[in-house]
């Protein structure tokens, strides 16, 4: 079947004994016509296989390996290959798409300026024509606002498809989708991927889609490559008959759901018309919500729209203007009246939220000093205890900078738990890992719960997860809450 | 640019304090009226000095007078911009800006000419000069990090943990500080040494007879029109200085701080 | 944003006010009785003949109100400073408004022409060196910037004069500044100026090609001067601030500029007069150099201002 062919391709950064290979000789058939996705987890190399057939990988990168594409062989490491590929043979569509278009400049200007690298086989006035028209069909339909405008006053939603619209018409024979959708909000989300599917079945344009969410491609790929490590793993048409374990866990990851903790516990705290603004704009309106003690509570919601931002009030990050937050009795409002004896957080980014230059035991330590009626050891025993109970004994002599990921978000925790919070917050703490990497932590601090008695509350946007595993699951968007129950058990 | 680095630090240790450490007496010699090269490396001056031998020796004078106040300078520097950055917006934050806004508001040159004017010229007074202007940048790029790292995550982890901020700045963040600012103080220590012989050769530093290099170019200029190599002595030797500097500042900020870039094809 | 305008207004105008202050105070307190130094580097009475030398001193000490509060003192010399009446200069007794003005256009000459060729040049080095970028022309730039910048502006200046005045003999070394005579200090100005520009305008443009709307206009193929013109395009507010703020740092180089080429300017001017002790003539170009200073630093932050708003 026809198809564009990448044939062994290898791609690694610096020289000699520094050398690092990202791809290690990997084979992958994008069929005309047809969307395949290139599915792996962040650091597996499926963002390199896009750029280096767009031809805009980093100057210091080496590149071997070959691409066919209507029967032209070529070398991917060729400057011509290169310039071809961006000329007219691929347009690819980033995942930010404010950031992918000029801040300083009108739409309608940077879509002329886009009419100087097409084939010019259509008139400037023609090429403006379609323009509007392809606006039309992907929804957006206020056109002489928009295209007077510039990217700030429009949505995300609104900036990708312009993008995509900007890419399509330079009628390159292939389009390569590196996670479209990853910033946006569910409705746009939903928009641009049936845009991208009409795409496909209107103009027959071969996609190359590449993400690390397994539940967008269900019904949008034909065909599946899956990547780990600068491997593929495994590449099939068929996603229900997946051959290699890993694929395998991979999807059934998904799918994993926890048992619901047992309902009716006491209060923990309390919150009541909950405002605040930054700077005269106001994110959180009026929130009322009850935390009860041992549940697992979800947040989740588009992004910048109030979930950190109410968090953060809850640990005395930030100062709330009206309502209050009350635990037992007392009210609470900024860190000084906060103990760390009551709620704790860890972050997304835990390797950042870690000094490296401290060692492990020292980095668990720390909470511990600062409480002077235990002695040394108490507190040595106590730390030891810890570790083991994250499962990284014998690594406390290690700092940061030799632990992977995974185990950098156990040390977070750990330091986390050790104060014996009633109450640990995580915000998107395993957002940026792997599915499998991602169920491992979520096991690890269902088990720790059990163990220590403590609630949780977990902020994501991943909203499927969210109602796996929770006990409750909440929306904050638009400066508001609103409920909405998770499965009964 | 590394291999320059690596020059510059050889070429500086050559230099300056080690050969200028003895010699100490022919700077008296019997006075001789004006002569060229041979004899002497690079010639007489006007009272018949040799001009090499007080290159030397005023080579000790400049860089010991520019590095006591580079690093007089980087410490009031990083104190304050520590103080402002911890007390961002607080009383004490704000005047210390505007401070920083009124020095900043006379050019360096006529700063030193007020100093001079109140308290003399001179070696010490020069060097209070540089302090009170240098340390500044210092103090900002400080306090610019301070801020910034105040909203990181470490920060705000190690907050909730009940650790005091203070602590937390000079755990963490103090570490960031010295090695941006020790990039930085390469680059002002040149910027120190040519404005020292800057104000020298106004006649505002150091006088003469001390064979400072700036006040030796002020010297020749009386007869330089005729005798070239009274200026080129003591001018070569401040760029050499200062470009050995600047060398080592840029392998040093390349080595931090690369800058990574897409391949532009027409 | 007009909160933040005002803002700055205000602490512009207190900076003014500090540095004026300032001005004020170290003149007025250097050691010494300041009616003995005046009347002394004059020499007319040195006689001290007693009737002339006393009503000398209480003419004096009464102009100057050296008998009252020195806030009252400052008052009084602040309001007529702000009229430019900066009194008469100690050394040539007339007044000092005047001598500034007579000096002033061959400052102004030579710190316009010294900005245009600072600024061209800066901008064509950098410019360069962004778009061609780690190879070789960056590198033999970079290098030549650095050795520029290592070069004290002095002796560019007599270097110069040596090669184009004594040797070509296209230059002559007299006092005076006519037009003609202009070209060599302005060209050493704006060589002593140019790399620290080259230098900044390069960061600027690197860093703006690093973000990520280059990437999808290289991605789409845009030929390489449309790509360096659209970063440049978004790079010129942050540009002219820094225009602006090198005009600052101009006027101090003026300084040792004039002195070498003996260009009777302002800042020659300064000069003499801290060598001469002349105090109301120090003053009045303290005063006059920090006013130019802060009005450009503020013109500089509003449009900061006014850039940031419109995001």
């Amino acid at each position: 079947m026809d198809c564009v062919e990448i044939k062994n391709l290898k791609v690694s950064y610096g020289k000699g004994n520094y050398e690092k290979e990202v791809l290690h000789g990997i084979n992958i058939n994008a069929y005309t016509g047809k969307i395949t996705a290139i599915i792996g987890e962040s650091g597996s190399g499926k963002t390199t296989i896009g750029k280096t057939i767009q031809g805009i990988l980093n100057e210091n990168a080496n590149v071997e390996g070959k691409i066919r594409i209507n029967n032209i062989e070529y070398d991917l490491s060729n400057r011509g290959y290169k310039r071809e590929a961006r000329k007219k043979i691929a347009s690819t569509v980033f995942q930010d798409a404010k950031l992918s278009l000029n801040p300083n400049q009108k739409i309608k200007k940077q879509i002329t300026e886009n009419y100087d690298t097409t084939d010019r086989s259509l008139s400037k006035k023609e090429y403006v024509k379609k323009v509007k028209v392809l606006m039309q069909e992907v929804g957006l339909f206020d056109i002489e606002r928009i295209l007077n405008s510039y990217p700030r006053q429009l949505s995300g939603g609104m900036c990708q498809k312009l993008v995509i619209i900007m890419s399509i018409i330079k009628n390159s024979k292939l389009l390569i989708a590196d996670e479209p959708t990853a910033s946006l909000d569910e409705k746009s989300q939903q928009e641009v991927i049936k845009i991208i599917k009409e795409l496909n079945r209107k103009y027959g344009l071969t996609i190359i889609y590449i993400t690390h969410d397994l539940g967008l491609i269900d019904n949008v790929a034909d065909s599946l490559v899956v990547i780990k490590d600068g491997q593929i793993i495994e590449t099939s048409d068929d996603i229900k008959n997946l051959k290699t374990d890993y694929a395998k866990d991979l999807f059934m990851a998904k799918e994993k759901t926890w048992f619901k903790n047992a309902t009716g516990k006491s209060k923990l705290l309390e919150v009541n018309s909950l405002s605040k603004s930054f700077s005269g704009n106001k994110i959180l309106d009026d929130i009322n919500l009850d935390i009860n003690q041992g549940e697992v509570l979800g947040i989740y919601g588009p992004s910048g729209q109030g979930k950190t931002t109410f968090v953060r009030c809850l640990t005395g990050l930030n100062y709330y203007d009206k309502g209050f937050i009350r635990v037992g009795s007392h009210p609470v409002y900024n860190r000084m009246q906060i103990s760390p004896s009551f709620v704790q957080m860890i972050f997304q980014d835990a390797k950042a939220s870690l000094n490296p230059r401290k060692k492990i035991f020292d980095l668990l330590m720390e909470p511990l000093a600062l409480n002077k009626n235990v002695d040394h050891k108490e507190k040595t025993d106590l730390v030891n205890h810890f570790l083991e109970l994250v499962s990284l004994s014998g690594h406390e002599d290690k700092t940061t900078e030799s632990l992977s990921t995974g185990q950098c978000q156990r040390v977070a925790i750990a330091r986390a738990l050790i104060s014996k919070p009633k109450l640990l917050i995580c915000d998107e703490a395993v957002s940026a890992q792997d599915v499998l990497l991602q169920n491992q932590i979520l096991d690890l601090l269902r088990s720790l719960q059990e163990k220590l008695d403590f609630t949780i509350l977990l902020i994501s946007h991943d909203k499927k997860m969210l109602f796996n595993y929770c006990d409750r699951v909440v929306k904050i968007e638009n400066k508001k809450l609103v409920k909405q129950e998770g499965k009964n058990v | 640019m590394a291999i320059s680095l690596l020059i510059a630090i050889l070429a500086m240790t050559l230099f300056g304090p080690v050969l200028s450490k003895y010699d100490v007496a022919k700077q008296n010699a019997a006075d001789r009226l004006l002569l060229p090269s041979k004899t002497h490396i690079m010639g007489t001056d006007r009272f018949g000095r040799d001009i090499f031998v007080r290159l030397l020796q005023g080579g000790r004078i400049t860089i010991s007078s520019a590095v006591t106040a580079l690093i007089l300078a980087v410490c009031i520097g990083i104190i304050l911009g520590m103080i402002m950055g911890a007390y961002e917006n607080k009383i004490i934050d704000i005047v210390l800006l505007r401070v920083m806004d009124v020095l900043l508001a006379f050019p360096f040159i006529v700063l030193a000419m007020l100093v001079v004017t109140f308290i003399g010229t001179g070696m010490k007074n020069l060097v209070l000069c540089i302090v009170i202007v240098y340390w500044i940048p210092f103090a900002r790029v400080t306090r610019k990090i301070v801020c910034t790292e105040k909203q990181s995550v470490l920060y705000e982890a190690e907050l909730l943990l009940g650790k005091r901020p203070w602590k937390i700045i000079v755990q963490a963040i103090l570490p960031k500080i010295i090695q941006i600012v020790l990039v930085q103080s390469t680059f002002e220590l040149a910027s120190i040494i040519l404005s020292l012989s800057a104000l020298s050769f106004l006649g505002l530093g150091i006088k003469p007879p001390s064979p400072e290099w700036g006040s030796m170019l002020s010297d020749g200029r009386a007869h330089f029109l005729m005798y070239p190599h009274l200026i080129a002595g003591p001018g070569l030797a401040v760029v050499i200085l200062v470009f050995t500097i600047n060398l080592l500042g840029e392998g040093l900020r390349d080595y931090f701080d690369p800058y990574q870039k897409v391949e532009l094809i027409d | 944003m007009i909160k933040k305008v005002v803002g700055k207004t205000i602490s512009s105008i207190i900076t003014i006010i500090l540095a004026s202050m300032i001005v004020f105070g170290v003149v007025r307190f250097i050691p010494g009785d300041p009616v003995k130094i005046i009347i002394g580097s004059v020499g007319e009475l040195s006689s001290k003949d007693s009737d002339l030398y006393n009503q000398k001193v209480n003419s004096l000490r009464e102009e100057y109100k050296l008998d009252e509060p020195v806030v009252i003192q400052y008052v009084a010399w602040a309001k007529r400073a702000v009229s430019l009446d900066f009194g008469k200069s100690m050394k040539t007794r007339r007044d000092v408004k005047d001598e500034l003005a007579e000096r002033l256009p061959a400052t102004v000459m030579l710190s316009v022409a010294g900005i245009i060729i600072e600024f061209v040049l800066g901008l064509i080095i950098g410019m360069l060196s962004a778009a061609y970028y780690d190879k070789l022309l960056d590198k033999i730039l970079r290098l030549i910037c650095v050795v520029l910048i290592s070069i004290p502006g002095f002796v560019v200046g007599l270097m110069s004069i040596y090669y184009f005045g004594v040797i070509n003999k296209v230059y002559s070394i007299s006092v005076g500044s006519t037009a003609g005579k202009l070209w060599l200090p302005a060209m050493v100005l704006g060589l002593v100026g140019a790399p620290k520009i080259a230098r900044y305008i390069r960061a600027n443009i690197l860093e703006e090609l690093g973000k990520g709307y280059i990437v999808a206009e290289i991605a789409r193929g845009y030929p390489k001067w449309k790509i360096v013109k659209n970063a440049f395009a978004n790079s010129i507010p942050i540009i002219i601030t820094y225009l602006l703020y090198s005009f600052t740092t101009l006027i101090g180089g003026a300084v040792v500029i004039e002195n070498v080429f003996s260009w009777p300017g302002l800042g020659a001017y300064a000069l003499e007069s801290v060598l001469n002790h002349d105090y109301p003539a120090i003053q009045a170009y303290v005063c006059i150099t920090v006013l130019m200073i802060v009005v450009i630093n503020y013109i500089n932050e509003l449009i900061e201002i006014f850039e940031s708003c419109r995001r």
